[in-house]
């Protein structure tokens, strides 16, 4: 029986290279995003408005 | 060396700290936007990273870099602004002579250090400055070309002689910032 | 448009015909026999001879070629001579062995010229640096996520090993 004509693999390799890529990529970028870049900021953020509790005590007082 | 291989190595900090990395302790508004953006550029560098060794073939990096120029570019020109200065100025604050205030600010010395200062970032009088009030430094220079950086503000700015160059923080905590000052020798 | 490229097919067709014609015949077989381990010893002109002599004779329709002139044609294009050539046995561990020698040579030249240097600062010993932990913890300074932020573990300011006596 003969086999089917293999063509498409430039096209199949590519797209398959490409969503690798591009999925690798950016759930790592996510991953610095959300693991080390959002705790950050909110933890930075808590220490102010803890800064700033502290002020409008010291305003009162 | 091995502090390199824990996670310390994310940590910040208001002055330099041994191997330190990354960014010091931001205390202005300009600083967090700058760690904002270096955050932002690193996102797509990581991108970068983990997918171009497979995409290599078929793309160039030049596409990507394309998308981190817009927020880039939107924070550059929002830094720039100048806010008016309080009304305050240090001329303005007289001392009981009715004089100026004026003074001279030298690196401590090895020799004269205390225990547990910081070499090289200690002086002698420091630069005192409200915190919550728009401040502007001008600077210049006298002989050589200098530079005026302190990390944990988020500014530098060039002292050239003969030329006056300006600068605003606004300073969102008390604390002790150090800076250097860099300076060129004559060309 | 048409005339002209009928034209020049029949041009090309005419030469290729003649071409064909030069070489009917094979190639002897003492020409070929044991090509893979004679080729490099040939001199170049024979070498240039017999590959001439075998593209002539694949431009032929290819049924008619023999085996031996398929495999010494194969062994000549792409063959393991010249610049496909197979490393020689215990390439790699010389060259693991120069790499280390160098490695060596620049370590030692770096270790000679740190014990040339002069003393650490006064601030490089373990005391010290613990002193500027707590002087910096009295500043309030990196409240935010060093040394002075809440359940702050690590060791600050200190890199270095206790001061000797």
């Amino acid at each position: 029986m003969p086999i089917k004509p293999i063509t498409g693999m430039l096209r199949r390799s590519l797209v398959l290279d490409i969503s690798v890529a591009f999925g690798l990529g950016t759930s790592f970028g996510y991953l610095f995003w959300y693991g080390y870049h959002v705790p950050a900021v909110r933890k930075r953020d808590l220490y102010y408005s803890k800064l700033e509790d502290q002020r409008a005590a010291n305003a009162a007082a | 060396m091995l502090n390199l291989l824990s996670l310390s190595f994310l940590s910040s900090c208001d002055s330099p700290r041994p191997w330190g990395l990354y960014f010091q302790d931001s205390a202005t508004p300009q600083m967090e936007g700058l760690v904002e953006l270096h955050d932002n550029i690193m996102f797509y560098l990581v991108i970068i990273l983990f997918g171009s060794p497979i995409s290599h073939k078929y793309l160039n990096h030049a596409l990507i870099l394309i998308l981190i120029a817009f927020p880039s570019f939107k924070l550059l020109y929002l830094m720039d602004e100048v806010s008016d200065p309080a009304i305050y100025q240090y001329p303005d604050f007289l001392n009981t002579e009715d004089e100026f205030i004026e003074f001279d600010s030298y690196l401590v010395p090895e020799s004269d250090l205390e225990e547990g200062a910081l070499r090289m970032l200690e002086v002698d009088n420091r630069v005192i400055i409200p915190e919550l009030t728009h401040v502007r430094f001008i600077i210049t220079a006298a002989d050589v070309i200098h530079s005026f950086a302190c990390p944990a503000l988020g500014i530098k700015c060039d002292a050239y002689p003969g030329r006056l160059n300006q600068v605003s923080v606004l300073i969102n905590r008390e604390g002790v910032f150090y800076g250097l000052t860099e300076q060129w020798p004559k060309l | 448009m048409l005339r002209t490229s009928l034209l020049r097919t029949s041009r090309t067709a005419i030469v290729r015909s003649s071409l064909q014609t030069r070489r009917a015949h094979a190639i002897s077989n003492p020409t070929l026999a044991n090509i893979e381990k004679r080729w490099e010893s040939m001199p170049p002109n024979e070498q240039a001879e017999l590959w001439m002599s075998l593209r002539d004779r694949m431009k032929t329709n290819w049924v008619e070629m023999t085996l031996q002139e398929k495999k010494a044609a194969y062994y000549i294009a792409f063959g393991a001579h010249g610049p496909r050539s197979v490393t020689p046995p215990g390439e790699g561990w010389k060259v693991a062995g120069y790499t280390a020698l160098g490695v060596g040579v620049s370590f030692v030249i770096f270790v000679a010229i740190r014990m040339a240097a002069g003393p650490a600062p006064l601030t490089m010993n373990r005391e010290y640096q613990e002193a500027t932990n707590e002087y910096l913890k009295a500043q309030n300074s990196e409240p935010l996520s060093g040394i002075s932020s809440e359940g702050y573990v690590g060791k600050g300011q200190v890199q270095s090993s206790p001061k000797q006596k």
